[in-house]
């Protein structure tokens, strides 16, 4: 097995047997060769996504965890929240620039929660028509000029 | 001279003169020969009709021949004299055959034809065709019935012992193979002679091979058959053309060997049982001249080694069981025997190599007489269970075996250097049957940390020589791998030692410390606490700062279930050398202030520390310890279990403790109280079997995964087989344990069955 | 009677002294190695930065070998510096 998926299987178990608060792996959607998973996420409550359902995209590539994952928001319901474009790319510095090897998927989806718990008006981010227009599938390719810290 | 071309006529006169000459076998001058040529070449030069002529004239003379001849050779009315007649004039007739044809070479030359197509030499010769066709319509025709009678006769004579003039048979043989209708042609030989020769060898050995068997018996009549068939693929060279050989041969086979292939077999067992090498080899080649006739001896075989094997082990099996070095004897007494068996009988050819293997490692893995059992709790990451069925302990008797040659034992005292080695290789070879080779590693490997621990090797050299050994014979590099990482921290750590009392005052002198890797030695897995001796506490941190030192970034972690010294015990008898554990030692000093106190389980528990476990076991290792007179401690409860100590049972020092040599008290002695060194808690055991099972499922999974990512597609069989073949120097998984392995595999979306076909499996990428 | 210590063959194991118990980077146990090695010990070092934090030294290497702008401890994110 390659390194990245002796690593991926360790995160799979810990993920499995101690999933976070709100969120949970989605069992069917993981092969083999372990490089897409999809992840169930609830919205906390007491948050404005209280109640609300999200399902959120892993791609990893050979590089893992040296490279970052490919992280999106998939299916029906998109959140609305400034730093979430309606096509599902999130603007999350930990995801490109910021990545480091010892993050992982929970330390990931935990960083999401909270991003959307922290959040207190459900606005697409101002530049969501234009950027949706012309992005390029993978959101890592986007040039992220990163959101003011303060939503 | 009258100018007129020349006639045939002319030269006819002198031409028949010659030819008459010729075929009565007369002499022929050289120069009447040589005008032969001449004129045959001037009258067919000269006169056009003089082809015909000269066919017409030479056949009514080669007939004219042919019936004085044909009235000599039918003058004789018995069979015999007609035969021999018959090849006396064959035989002059054969030879002009071949003489006679020369001169009219010049017949054959097509004038139609252009010179140049040289076709002449596959065309045939019609005068020698002529001469033969002659002899066949006036003689042979007649008579060849009688003529291949009478051979047949004399060959049948021939094998009754008679002698005769062999040419008489091959004359007649000649004249089948030589008037056919051309020279290709052999069918009249093949339908008449060859036919005629072959069925009357069957019917001769037909009834003969009956009688022989009937009264002499299978073992002298396999001696009678082998020479038979000798003697008639001699005799067939001599009277038959070379292509009926094979025809022959099989014949005589069939008739020989197929035909009473039941009888021979049946006193193949008893031959095997009686080791009777000689007549087996004959049989063997008997047998192995029809098609799958070897088959049922290479049942006998393998089913007679497996079944004398098992009762070898069963007849003495309780020495056995307790006796590694006897049970290894046993088998290798048993492997020596066969596979000399299996060189002389049978030239160790290789299915009879292969069947004695398949019934080695049946005896070898049998567990009719003792048992392995392997369990692994319900904690797997799929959550089942995995009981697996009993196995054979051959493995680990091998491994104890081994031991006991590579330590100072008496045994290896005994043995010579190349002794020892023999021997472990014969240990190598009956491994090399082994299914389940991962024991053997386990058990290998913790006899071998003892011996590090112990400084108890015989031989260092040969312990190293063993690793490279074990890597020869296919077991996997990891494990290699990490025994040869055991020998270096050894080294790495004498180096250390070395340092450590240079950098101290001389007071380390007592001080000996192994460093050990943790991935590469046995796992002693939870630490044990205990109270060291005062002397010894103080050497702890000053060794551990120095490591600390050497090596940054690095801690030491004590495993003093497994550390030992030398302690000097001294009483009114004498001194005493005592090699004891480490507890051994905590225990002792409990009455090291108070030598004459009585102390309590409880106590001595407070005292050193010690786990309740390990204490009683310490303790029962002190007071029960095998092979002594005098016991150096007493308890005052009955010495039956080290479960009826109770925290008041009270334990005291025997005074009156002393060694003894030849019934003499001894005042100086040593003696080893370390027994077998734990490597392990009791609780670790059971861990211990329960990682051989999860190594197992690791491996098994591994494997397939491995096969399908490179097979894509793959049906059940051929997945079992190939996995059987990549865990073969491991173990062998069992059908049970395969399928739950592929189960949790499909489980896992590694892999999934065929749609429409649930006996193949696809890999899911 | 009396006891004395002739002689005492102590048997310990090295282990890292680390603050966790894994690699922050393959997650792996610094007591095993790293993904790419098959066994612990001498063969898989460990290394420290000077924020004190630890990993496999196969680990960070091949962080700090992959493309990107800065070295950072993968951990605390301060420039990454071996501690000497």
């Amino acid at each position: 097995m390659a390194s990245m998926q002796k690593r991926l299987q360790r995160e799979l178990k810990s993920i499995q047997t101690e999933p976070p608060p709100g969120v949970s792996i989605n069992q069917n959607s993981v092969g083999s060769s372990l490089t897409q998973w999809i992840v169930d996420m609830e919205g906390a409550s007491g948050t404005l996504y209280e109640g609300e359902k999200f399902q959120l995209q892993f791609k990893f590539s050979s590089k893992y965890p040296f490279d970052s994952p490919e992280v999106t928001f998939i299916g029906p319901n998109i959140p609305i929240h400034p730093h979430v474009y309606s096509n599902g790319h999130i603007c999350l510095s930990i995801l490109t620039e910021d990545w480091s090897p010892a993050l992982s998927v929970q330390s990931v989806c935990l960083s999401i929660v909270s991003m959307l718990s922290s959040c207190t008006e459900k606005k697409r981010p101002p530049d969501n028509s234009l950027y949706v227009k012309t992005c390029s599938k993978n959101p890592k390719k986007t040039k992220w000029w990163y959101h003011d810290e303060k939503v | 001279m009258t100018k007129i071309t020349p006639q045939f006529e002319d030269y006819w006169p002198s031409m028949q003169q010659a030819i008459s000459k010729l075929l009565h076998q007369l002499d022929v001058s050289k120069l009447e020969w040589q005008e032969l040529f001449w004129n045959v070449h001037n009258v067919l030069q000269w006169d056009e009709k003089a082809k015909d002529k000269l066919q017409d004239a030479l056949h009514r003379d080669v007939l004219e021949f042919i019936s004085e001849a044909q009235s000599t050779v039918l003058s004789h009315h018995d069979d015999q004299s007609l035969l021999k007649a018959y090849v006396a004039a064959w035989s002059k007739f054969f030879v002009q055959c071949n003489y006679l044809p020369l001169p009219f070479a010049p017949l054959m030359t097509n004038p139609n034809k252009s010179s140049n197509t040289k076709n002449t030499i596959n065309e045939e010769n019609i005068v020698r065709k002529l001469m033969y066709s002659s002899w066949n319509e006036n003689i042979f025709s007649n008579i060849k019935h009688r003529l291949q009678d009478s051979a047949m006769k004399l060959v049948h004579a021939e094998r009754n012992g008679e002698a005769f003039d062999t040419q008489l048979v091959i004359g007649v043989r000649e004249s089948f193979v030589n008037l056919g209708s051309n020279a290709n042609d052999k069918s009249i030989y093949i339908e008449n002679f060859e036919k005629a020769y072959i069925e009357s060898t069957e019917s001769f050995y037909h009834s003969k091979a009956a009688e022989y068997l009937l009264s002499y018996g299978v073992q002298s009549y396999m001696v009678w058959a082998d020479s038979k068939l000798k003697e008639e693929s001699t005799r067939g060279a001599k009277y038959l053309e070379p292509f009926s050989l094979p025809a022959l041969n099989d014949t005589c086979v069939r008739v020989l060997v197929t035909n009473n292939k039941d009888l021979i077999l049946s006193e193949c067992l008893g031959m095997i049982q009686g080791n009777n090498t000689n007549k087996l080899n004959l049989m063997f080649k008997l047998l192995d001249r029809i098609e799958e006739g070897v088959e049922p001896m290479l049942n006998y075989l393998e089913e007679h080694i497996v079944n004398q094997g098992l009762a070898d082990i069963m007849a003495s099996a309780e020495i056995i069981t307790q006796d590694s070095e006897k049970y290894v004897e046993k088998l290798l007494n048993l492997f020596t025997k066969y596979s000399t068996l299996v060189k002389e009988a049978f030239n160790d050819d290789p299915r009879f190599l292969t069947a004695r293997d398949k019934a080695f490692k049946q005896v070898v893995n049998d567990t009719s007489v003792f048992k392995l059992e392997l369990a692994s709790r319900p904690k797997m990451n799929n959550g089942q269970a995995t009981k697996l069925p009993p196995e054979s302990r051959c493995p680990e008797m091998l491994a104890n075996f081994c031991d006991m040659l590579l330590r100072k034992t008496p045994l290896s005292r005994r043995l010579t250097s190349e002794e020892i080695e023999i021997k472990l290789k014969e240990v190598l070879l009956v491994l090399k049957y082994v299914v389940n080779k991962d024991v053997f590693m386990r058990y290998h490997k913790a006899h071998l940390t003892r011996r590090l621990i112990l400084d108890s090797s015989a031989d260092n050299e040969k312990e190293e020589n063993m690793v490279e050994w074990l890597r020869e014979v296919g077991v996997p590099a990891d494990f290699v791998n990490k025994l040869a990482r055991m020998f270096q921290d050894i080294k790495v750590s004498e180096d250390l030692n070395q340092q450590f009392k240079n950098s101290q005052n001389g007071t380390s002198e007592i001080i000996n410390i192994k460093i050990l890797n943790v991935g590469a030695w046995a796992r002693g897995s939870e630490r044990v606490q205990v109270s060291l001796p005062l002397e010894l506490e103080d050497f702890i941190p000053e060794v551990e700062e120095f490591y600390k030192k050497k090596h940054s970034g690095r801690k030491l972690q004590w495993y003093h279930h497994m550390s030992n010294g030398t302690i000097c015990f001294s009483n009114q008898y004498g001194r005493y050398d005592l090699d004891v554990t480490t507890f051994q030692m905590a225990v002792l000093f409990t009455w090291n202030e108070r030598p004459t106190d009585k102390i309590s389980f409880e106590n001595i528990r407070l005292a050193s520390e010690l786990p309740d476990a390990e204490l009683r076991r310490t303790l029962w290792s002190l007071v029960a310890f095998p092979k002594v007179k005098t016991q150096i401690i007493l308890c005052d409860v009955p010495l039956k279990s080290m479960k009826d100590f109770t925290d008041t049972t009270l334990f005291w020092v025997n005074q009156d403790f002393h060694l003894i040599k030849n019934g003499k008290p001894q005042r100086r002695g040593k003696l080893n109280l370390i027994g077998r060194l734990q490597l392990s808690t009791e609780k670790s055991v059971e861990e211990d079997n329960e990682k051989i099972v999860q190594l197992r499922i690791l491996r098994t999974q591994e494997a397939i995964v491995k096969i399908m990512k490179m097979r894509k597609r793959i049906t059940n069989a051929q997945l079992q087989t190939e996995l059987v073949e990549i865990l073969k120097n491991m173990f062998l998984p069992s059908k049970k344990m395969i399928k739950e392995q592929i189960e949790w595999l499909i489980e896992q979306k590694y892999m999934r069955r065929d749609d429409d076909n649930i006996g193949v499996f696809i890999y899911m990428a | 009677m009396k006891v004395n210590i002739k002689s005492w063959r102590g048997v310990a194991v090295w282990k890292w002294i680390a603050k966790d118990d894994n690699c922050g980077i393959c997650r792996n146990a610094f007591d095993g190695c790293c993904t790419d090695c098959k066994m612990p010990g001498d063969e898989c070092p460990l290394v420290w930065g000077q924020c004190s934090h630890c990993f496999h030294i196969h680990c960070i290497m091949k962080w700090l070998n992959s493309p990107q702008v800065v070295q950072l401890c993968p951990i605390c994110r301060q420039d990454w510096k071996f501690k000497e």
